[in-house]
């Protein structure tokens, strides 16, 4: 997906090869985002508040979502 | 009769609190830091897959039941099973025993929600994240996101739409927080109403790139628009489904966006 879109034209990206814009725009914002690690317990989060939703009381949502998918919540 | 009611509801939290405290320390081991959630997540999906296609399998013992590599002993396993029937099964996981018709519905939106999540979670959190410039709140919009998913399966019921829905409730999810945020901040009389407080430190890593620091002052639709382009890599027509606007709006304030962005990077 070389960029050619709109902003497209060479830039230079401090101190490396004169870059397309586009693309320059795209390799700083995939270097910045690959620095976001989620927490790994997503998923227990997401199940525990879909059964609480559901009408499930709280403490046996999230219990029943960290035994089928831990890893347990940490404070 | 109040205080009887009052008497019934602490049993009642003290019966649930002692059952959260053995169902987790039941299986600390398995929830330790080092826990493999991919594994977690196979015996979630194989789980799935037996509800499926036997409907009326017992499921007391959720995927462990099955004795797929989880490492519990016959005992552990036979007082788990005790701890969750304990709980009212039917209460817990509704789509075990559902009314008739809506079965498959619901089976298809919990497996929806693990699919969707095993392939994109990390992906919209950090696009979220881009948007955002915070990580807690970045993961706290996408699992809403999921969670909205899962309530409108019946209506997507298939997973390009659900994707699709998924960016959208993550992009005007993400715009609500920051006009909230703008909101809060102005009546704090923060000097940059768009900036994120201290306790958002996870988002520091992000700033340091020169481009994200400047996408910052960027009007938040134009921000979007190029966040969805350039990170997500979405088409025009991908991209106005998740903003909401035209693919002609999309044009413009991609545009837009980029001369600004251009413009920003050489005043530095």
């Amino acid at each position: 997906m070389a960029g050619a879109g709109p902003g497209a034209g060479g830039t230079q990206a401090r101190g490396r090869e004169p870059l397309n814009f586009a693309e320059f725009v795209r390799q700083a914002m995939h270097s910045a985002a690959d620095q976001v690690e989620p927490c790994a317990d997503g998923l227990v989060s997401i199940r525990a508040r879909i059964l609480a939703g559901s009408g499930v009381p709280w403490p046996q949502a999230l219990a029943l979502s960290v035994y089928w998918l831990g890893p347990k919540r940490k404070a | 009769m109040r205080a009887a009611g009052r008497e019934k509801d602490s049993t009642h939290d003290g019966v649930l609190s002692r059952l959260y405290q053995q169902v987790t320390e039941l299986h600390e081991a398995r929830f330790r830091m080092d826990y493999d959630l991919a594994k977690g997540l196979e015996r979630y999906r194989a789980w799935l897959g037996d509800q499926t296609e036997a409907p009326a399998a017992p499921v007391a013992a959720g995927p462990d039941s099955e004795g797929a590599g989880a490492g519990l002993d016959a005992a552990e396993d036979e007082q788990a099973t005790v701890i969750l029937t304990a709980v009212s099964v039917e209460a817990v996981m509704p789509d075990t025993f559902p009314a008739s018709g809506t079965v498959r519905a619901e089976w298809s939106a919990d497996r929806a929600v693990v699919e969707l999540y095993s392939e994109h979670y990390r992906a919209l959190v950090r696009l979220a994240a881009l948007l955002l410039r915070d990580t807690p709140t970045a993961e706290e919009v996408v699992q809403d996101s999921f969670i909205a998913m899962h309530e409108s399966w019946l209506r997507l019921k298939d997973t390009e739409k659900a994707l699709a829905y998924l960016r959208q409730v993550v992009v005007n999810r993400s715009r609500s927080v920051l006009r909230h945020r703008t909101v809060v901040d102005k009546n704090l009389q923060k000097p940059a109403p768009d900036m994120p407080s201290a306790e958002h430190g996870a988002f520091v890593s992000l700033e340091r790139s020169a481009v994200v620091a400047a996408l910052r002052d960027l009007p938040e639709r134009q921000r979007e628009a190029i966040v969805l382009r350039y990170y997500a890599d979405l088409s025009e027509a991908e991209i106005a489904t998740a903003m909401g606007i035209s693919r002609g709006a999309v044009k413009s304030h991609t545009a837009r966006g980029m001369s600004s962005l251009r413009a920003a990077l050489e005043e530095e």
